[in-house]
């Protein structure tokens, strides 16, 4: 229980840390940064202590990669101390207002899970391990980071009022929701149906089960994606999108994400993974869900609009933001390739098929597609500014799908973490 | 290289070279490559008799028939990665030799315009220096290469090999999947299941989908399990408000306080699955209810003398009507940890040409490998004494570790170093020495400006104190 007692710590740390960078945001005050960062170096520290007295006490061969609570307090762990390099380096005291929360909330969503230390299962004890979790992580770390600069910049971006609505685009944005309603209540009508022939509360994957899945799947992904093209593809569209949602549309990502892997660990723990399946393709579960977004989502849209000019004035120029963005994922970028490299020659050593195409491996290499288009429409296309901007957010996006998304509700060989 | 280009674009060959070389098109092939792979991930990927266990009938015959349950292997996907292919072989044709005169022959001399005109550019004037020979010792100092162009120039550049780093990249990829291939082509993948004992050249072959034999024996002299210690958690509370006093963990035999009585607990025995006889008929029966009810027994003392047994279940799954023995707080258990695999192993045997002549233990991640054909352990009957392998030889195996590792290189390459390159002009003034100077980096701006700061500076230190 030892190493709890310091993980514990950290978590006081984190918070009181990003606490005083948002009051040094808001007030401007430099030694309230300098501060902050005090305490998030000590909290790190403190971290690194738990993280080493928890490997010890699981033994040489167990590294603490073995569970959720383990991986994402490693991944706050790294996200913390790549934050602090950048700091360090490149002196980045506001990005600690938006990265220092995440860690934060990291920390605390870590106290809802399980912390027992878990006996290994054949399967991971390998000294492939440590060097495929650790890789990837620092990648992911890096990620989240980028995910906190690109926020900033989308938040200092200014307003373009003066953007007249042209008829193609109020055609295509029409075309876009009536589509989205109308797969909504498609699955509606359909799911019901379903209940109502399969009886839901079946365990085990009943047969309608497949087809919500495929209905829950493409609705999100219809959704998604024809928003990921619009933002990157139309200018217009995307002048529009950042004018008015760019900040509606990171809290959308935030807070939907966060809310599917609360709800999801719970459910887990108490209805088993193939309930889990059921229970978050059941209408009852979008349609109530869904209105707490939406009032999340006014919310968030209400105090992003009100005072953004005077938060925005308060942000590192947009040039800067774009520059340690691009560190950021730069930096990430080899780590997450080594980090799936190494993950496929473990599996070459462990089942004799280096890839086969299971969910998780799949959504690193999504990951991995769209940072590499990141780079390569900065460095060759000569995107720049908004444009990049979005596709980091649909990086991170799919990061966090990676690593949470596909544990909860697609399965596959990686079901343990 | 401009003028070139757009004479080729005139032909039709031209012009499908420029598409080729295109970097929207490689945009647009990573982006189509993202938004497809989310397909497989998404529908079940099986064999369809096992399609139609997870979809309804109709649906499962749409997404046979469009081949989605197979889509990684689907003539379109196929199409879309040789597409990727193309575009990322023609791309490095068409921008090596450009990157090749970069590294090797750059612009090493501009004028005096030209490195005012940049965007990293000074002018100082350094009284104490004696001449280009000791500013070209201060640059060296930071690890540049210096060349000295003409009496007043000075080209000094660094980590210019990073410019090859998307190269090597391009072509690890490109190495990597003509190893992917060659192990479809002329490898195969299969399953064997060898009883202890048992001597055989058999295996289910899932590239020819059909039993097959191996060019020599495989044997299974011994069959190994080893389990952890079986774990209970247990949660214990106050029976009128619900509060949660404690959640134990124990080991069997181990003993636990239960918190406001002064009584322990100690696990004597338990069943994973404990399953009391439906009295219905098996057609009445709920077949498809969960099997897991799992109970534990605990034997109660009260400073040391026994005072009675109890199973103890999951909360809500009782099976049993039992007396309560602790009136004040209610145990339930909420995990179980009965067998859970800590490693199996089995010892095989190589028989070639009726000679045994290799003996391993092999378990999960330590495979046995004979003349090109591994075998890993992948499963085990603990009742049947059966051992499941799999099966594999891959010729490609070597190549694509290989190009996995130089890809790991040619990233690092691209991102990690940044050619650094600067330039300057020297001339006598009328105390010391007016130098010009100017620097630019292909990667990490950031970076690069606080090296060149730091140059910077250690002039400016020099003016200071001469």
């Amino acid at each position: 229980m030892n190493n709890q007692l310091f993980y514990n710590i950290a978590f006081g740390c984190y918070f009181i840390s990003a606490l005083l960078y948002i009051l040094f945001m808001v007030s401007g005050k430099e030694v309230l940064g300098k501060i902050a960062t005090a305490i998030a170096v000590v909290g790190g520290v403190i971290n690194t202590v738990g993280f080493i007295l928890r490997w010890a006490e699981g033994g040489a061969g167990h590294a603490p990669f073995a569970n959720l609570y383990e991986s994402v307090t490693f991944f706050v762990y790294v996200t913390v101390a790549f934050y602090l390099y950048l700091d360090i380096r490149y002196d980045m005291k506001p990005v600690g207002a938006f990265v220092m929360p995440l860690a934060f909330l990291g920390m605390g969503y870590a106290n809802l899970l399980d912390p027992n230390i878990e006996p290994l299962v054949p399967a991971l004890q390998s000294n492939w391990l440590l060097a495929h979790v650790a890789l990837c992580f620092v990648g992911y770390a890096a990620f989240a980071v980028s995910y906190g600069l690109v926020t900033m910049y989308l938040l200092k971006t200014p307003k373009k009022r003066d953007v007249e609505v042209s008829t193609n685009f109020s055609i295509i944005n029409l075309a876009f929701f009536v589509a989205t309603i109308a797969a909504f209540v498609a699955f509606i009508i359909l799911s019901v149906m379903a209940t109502a022939k399969y009886q839901v509360a079946l365990p085990g994957l009943s047969p309608a089960a497949g087809d919500r899945a495929i209905i829950v799947g493409a609705w999100v992904v219809v959704f998604v994606g024809l928003y990921a093209i619009f933002s990157v593809a139309r200018e217009r569209i995307r002048d529009k999108l950042t004018s008015y949602f760019s900040v509606l549309n990171i809290s959308f990502v935030v807070t939907t994400c966060f809310y599917l892997i609360i709800e999801g660990v719970a459910q887990k723990l108490s209805l088993g993974s193939q309930q889990t399946a059921l229970y978050f393709t059941s209408p009852r579960f979008l349609i109530y869900k869904s209105l707490i977004l939406l009032a999340i989502l006014v919310l968030s849209m209400i105090i992003s609009s009100w005072k953004r000019e005077a938060l925005a004035a308060k942000l590192p120029d947009l040039q800067q933001l774009d520059n340690i963005n691009y560190i950021a994922i730069a930096f990430g970028f080899p780590f997450l390739t080594a980090g799936i490299i190494s993950g496929a020659i473990w599996a070459n050593e462990a089942w004799g098929t280096y890839w086969s195409w299971d969910p998780k491996e799949t959504w690193s290499l999504i990951t991995w597609f769209v940072y590499a288009a990141y780079l390569h429409a900065r460095y060759m296309a000569g995107w720049k500014g908004v444009k990049t901007a979005y596709l980091a957010v649909y990086g991170f996006l799919s990061v966090i799908f990676t690593y949470f998304g596909v544990n909860l509700l697609l399965s596959g060989l990686h079901s343990y973490n | 290289m401009v003028k070139n280009r757009a004479r080729k674009n005139k032909t039709f060959w031209g012009w499908v070279w420029h598409y080729c070389c295109s970097i929207k098109v490689a945009l647009t092939i990573l982006i189509l490559l993202a938004l497809t792979s989310i397909i497989g991930t998404i529908i079940a990927q099986e064999a369809p008799e096992k399609m139609f266990q997870i979809y309804q009938p109709a649906t499962a015959n749409i997404l046979i028939k469009l081949g989605m349950n197979d889509m990684y292997n689907s003539w379109w996907f196929i199409a879309l990665l040789g597409l990727f292919i193309l575009n990322l072989t023609c791309c490095t044709i068409d921008r090596f030799m450009p990157t090749w005169k970069l590294i090797t022959k750059p612009k090493k001399n501009f004028s005096l315009d030209c490195i005012k005109a940049r965007k990293n550019s000074d002018e100082i004037i350094v009284p104490s220096i004696n001449g280009v020979a000791e500013i070209t010792g201060i640059i060296k100092k930071f690890g540049y290469h210096v060349t000295l162009t003409d009496e007043h120039s000075l080209y000094a550049y660094k980590g210019r090999w990073a410019r090859m780093g998307y190269i090597v990249t391009h072509i690890s990829i490109i190495m990597v999947l003509i190893g992917a291939i060659m192990g479809k082509v002329s490898g195969y993948k299969g399953f064997m299941q060898i009883q202890e004992g048992e001597i055989s050249p058999w295996y289910w072959s899932r590239t020819l989908n059909k039993a097959a034999k191996l060019d020599f024996m495989l044997g299974l002299e011994k069959l190994y399990m080893e389990y952890y210690p079986p774990e209970f958690y247990f949660e214990i509370s106050d029976v009128r408000n619900g509060r949660v006093l404690g959640k134990p963990k124990v080991s069997l035999g181990e003993k636990f306080k239960v918190p406001k009585t002064g009584i322990k607990g100690q696990v004597v025995d338990y069943r994973p699955d404990y399953r009391v006889a439906d009295p219905r008929p098996v057609a009445e029966r709920d077949l498809t209810a969960p099997p897991e009810y799992p109970a534990v027994l605990v034997k109660y003392q009260e400073k040391g003398r026994v005072i009675g047994e109890r199973w103890i279940f999951v909360a809500g799954r009782d099976l049993l009507r039992q007396q309560p023995l602790l009136p004040d707080v209610r145990i339930s258990l909420y995990n179980l940890y009965a067998e859970r695999t800590k490693d199996y192993k089995s010892t095989l045997s190589v028989y070639d040409k009726g000679e045994r002549v290799l003996t391993k233990t092999i378990e999960v991640n330590d495979p046995l490998r004979y003349r090109g054909v591994t075998f890993y352990q992948s499963s085990f009957d603990k009742e049947k004494r059966v051992s499941g392998l799999q099966v594999a030889h891959d010729p490609g195996v070597p190549i694509v570790y290989i190009f996995c590792s130089t890809m790991i290189l040619g990233v690092m390459m691209s991102f990690y170093i940044s050619h650094r390159q600067l330039w300057f002009k020297v001339e006598k003034a009328r105390q010391g020495y007016k130098i010009n100077m100017a620097g630019m980096a292909n990667r990490n701006p950031l970076g690069f400006k606080q090296e060149y700061d730091k140059i910077l500076a250690v002039f400016n230190k020099r003016k200071s104190s001469g």
